[in-house]
């Protein structure tokens, strides 16, 4: 027999099952009752053991009755090029500053994920980098990481 | 009289020239956020949260309001010129919408839709103004376990709407867990903080907006690249023929958005599913519905309209969003400071009737915006995702960095989106889980007082009539969408 599983649905219960029982095993360090109250263990407790209960119950779902697939269910490859290049942003963010890290993010995401022309893409990147810090540096004085360069 | 009091002191508030130009912001990028693919109203207002702090809470709130029912107007203009509703609710729309395009009658489809959300708008919020403020004096007498059965309800009503039950109630619990991260409210015990000093103050509900809205709509969304080609508007304004065609759909839609807006988690798409059907029932050829029948579109606008100024009743009133967006915009009021409940109406009335008033006012702003402007704001359509996208991820970074300084929160990002990312392709709902995070302390609070009240007796929340009401609601909320699938089940074995 040839079932089909919705593995994206499996994989996403499991997750949560995992943060639920990550949530019962913290507890277990917490008061439960102080005198007639609830302690600070009590609802992290339940909230844990519902998780679990419920994510089980999502993922028996994926392999019992899946969902239908979605008809536009696209690939994972750029997805997956986008979020590794905001993950490489985010750590350059301290080291390299706003304004580089930014800038190359969006350039890369321009010119190399979308295929952009070179010049529009530099342009792009340039002209959202310069609006964002115009925002967040100069108007709402956030102090924005700042690079080896001073930027 | 006092509502109309209040009302016209919320008029003095919001026609201050900076609140106008708020609202004139809000629906503004509302009506772009509608018409641009992959970023919906709930993005929108979440990516605006950091840019926000500073702002004063009345202003701020009056703009995402804006957002919200502005995008209820954008969302229309994809569904009639590319068959691609820019938002859930305006599906019903694209049916007859697309095909009056078709026939070149594109205009006349964009000129009603925006008359008929101009009409609901208005009538919405009149609503709004006659059943919030006696619903929330009503609630003010909820103590701790009612508040604790109103979060309940909030929760699994929002829970049960999304494709499988099981889904949603783990969004909302997870969300509810993830609340309780950081320094316990009573005790002061950390909790879950994983030796981390920076998750001691617990899980900003920026971050998780951000990611999930944000990065996770980007993520999800930057594969579709292209854009599609743009039917021609021209001459906006109805014929005679066709004003009397669509006024008692536009009113009939009016009051059905507003019934189904006002039920927590019902929200402006079924009302515009309800609004169809009903048109399609009362009409004496029921067969040129999906040919491009003008009360196909006059109906369900005007209902999704009505149901965004719906919504603001279990928002403002009981603290309890209607949908997914107004979830955001109550974690937004309490960013600000604001507690939302019942008593909004007496401690925030100045913020609360500015709203309001900013509602109508916002209403007029796009009906003159739309009527002279829909064939600029079809220009937007052209603009591929494949350009959109990057700024947006951009703001994401920003946004969240700038709300505490800390790059570990843009870490939360990355984590979160990704998760996000995932929820949004395999049909997770997102906004229990937003919801979850927001009323978790609010949750947690009650449940604890109102125990200690009982000295620990769980029956206290079903001695009290409003509490035990309340519950009743919420166990309903749960069992009807489970009996409706056994129920669909045992006709499918019969059949």
């Amino acid at each position: 027999m040839n079932r089909r599983i919705g593995w994206g649905d499996l994989g996403l219960s499991l997750t949560f099952s995992a943060m639920g029982l990550l949530w019962i095993t913290g507890a277990r360090d917490l008061a439960m009752w102080d005198r007639s109250t609830p302690g600070p263990g009590y609802l992290p407790l339940v909230f844990g053991i519902l998780l679990m209960g419920f994510a089980v119950l999502a993922g028996v779902q994926a392999v019992v009755a899946p969902a239908e697939p979605a008809e536009d269910q696209d690939g994972f490859r750029k997805p997956l090029l986008v979020l590794v290049i905001t993950a490489v942003a985010v750590t350059a963010l301290e080291t390299a500053g706003f304004v580089l890290t930014i800038f190359l993010m969006l350039l890369a995401l321009y010119a190399l994920v979308e295929r952009k022309p070179p010049v529009a893409s530099l342009l792009a990147a340039a002209a959202v980098t310069g609006s964002l810090h115009v925002i967040f540096a100069v108007w709402l004085a956030v102090p924005l990481p700042l690079g080896p360069f001073g930027n | 009289m006092d509502a109309l009091a209040s009302l016209l002191n919320g008029f003095a508030a919001a026609l201050t020239p900076t609140h106008i130009a708020l609202c004139f912001v809000g629906v503004l990028l509302g009506q772009i956020v509608g018409v641009l693919p992959g970023i919906g109203p709930a993005a929108a207002i979440a990516l605006l949260l950091p840019i926000t702090f500073g702002m004063d809470a009345t202003g701020a709130i009056i703009m995402f309001a804006g957002i919200y029912y502005g995008s209820q107007y954008g969302g229309t203009l994809t569904s009639v010129l590319i068959s691609v509703p820019g938002e859930s609710s305006t599906v019903m729309t694209a049916i007859d919408g697309y095909q009056m395009a078709l026939q070149g009658r594109a205009g006349v489809a964009l000129g009603i839709a925006a008359i008929g959300s101009f009409i609901a708008g208005t009538i919405g919020t009149i609503g709004l103004i006659l059943v919030a403020p006696p619903l929330a004096k009503m609630a003010l007498a909820f103590g701790p376990p009612e508040y604790f059965a109103l979060v309940l309800l909030g929760l699994m009503a929002l829970a049960a709407v999304g494709g499988s039950l099981m889904k949603g109630l783990t969004a909302g619990v997870a969300g509810l867990a993830l609340g309780t991260m950081g320094i316990d409210p009573q005790v002061g015990v950390p909790r879950y903080d994983f030796g981390q000093i920076w998750l001691l103050d617990g899980l900003e509900f920026i971050v998780l907006t951000v990611a999930l809205f944000g990065l996770g709509e980007v993520l999800g969304g930057c594969n579709a690249g292209v854009a599609r080609p743009v039917a021609k508007v021209t001459n906006v304004l109805p014929s005679r023929a066709e004003w009397r065609q669509s006024r008692m759909p536009i009113l009939r839609g009016s009051v059905i958005g507003f019934i189904i807006g006002v039920l927590p988690a019902t929200g402006a798409t079924i009302a515009s599913f309800v609004a169809y059907i009903v048109e399609k029932k009362l009409a004496k050829d029921p067969s040129r519905f999906g040919k491009g029948a003008i009360e196909g579109v006059a109906g369900p606008e005007a209902s999704n309209n009505a149901a965004a100024a719906g919504a603001m009743v279990p928002m403002l009133s009981l603290g309890v969003p209607g949908s997914g967006t107004t979830a955001v915009i109550l974690g937004a009021l309490i960013m600000f400071g604001v507690r939302p409940g019942p008593e909004m109406f007496t401690t925030n009335a100045d913020l609360v009737w500015a709203l309001i008033a900013s509602m109508l006012i916002g209403n007029l702003l796009l009906l003159i915006m739309n009527l002279p402007l829909a064939g600029f704001f079809a220009k937007l359509l052209m603009v591929p995702y494949s350009w959109l996208y990057p700024p947006i991820l951009a703001l994401c970074i920003a946004g969240v960095y700038s709300q505490s300084n800390s790059v570990e929160d843009a870490w939360l990002l990355v984590g979160f989106g990704a998760l996000g990312w995932l929820m949004k392709r395999y049909d997770w709902p997102m906004p229990p889980m937003i919801l979850g995070l927001v009323l978790s302390p609010l949750f947690e609070t009650s449940l604890r007082q109102s125990l200690t009240l009982s000295l620990g007796d769980p029956m206290i929340f079903v001695a009290r009539p409003l509490s035990a009401a309340l519950l009743a609601c919420a166990a309903l909320a749960l069992v009807v969408p489970i009996g409706m699938v056994l129920w669909r089940k045992l006709r499918g074995g019969l059949a």
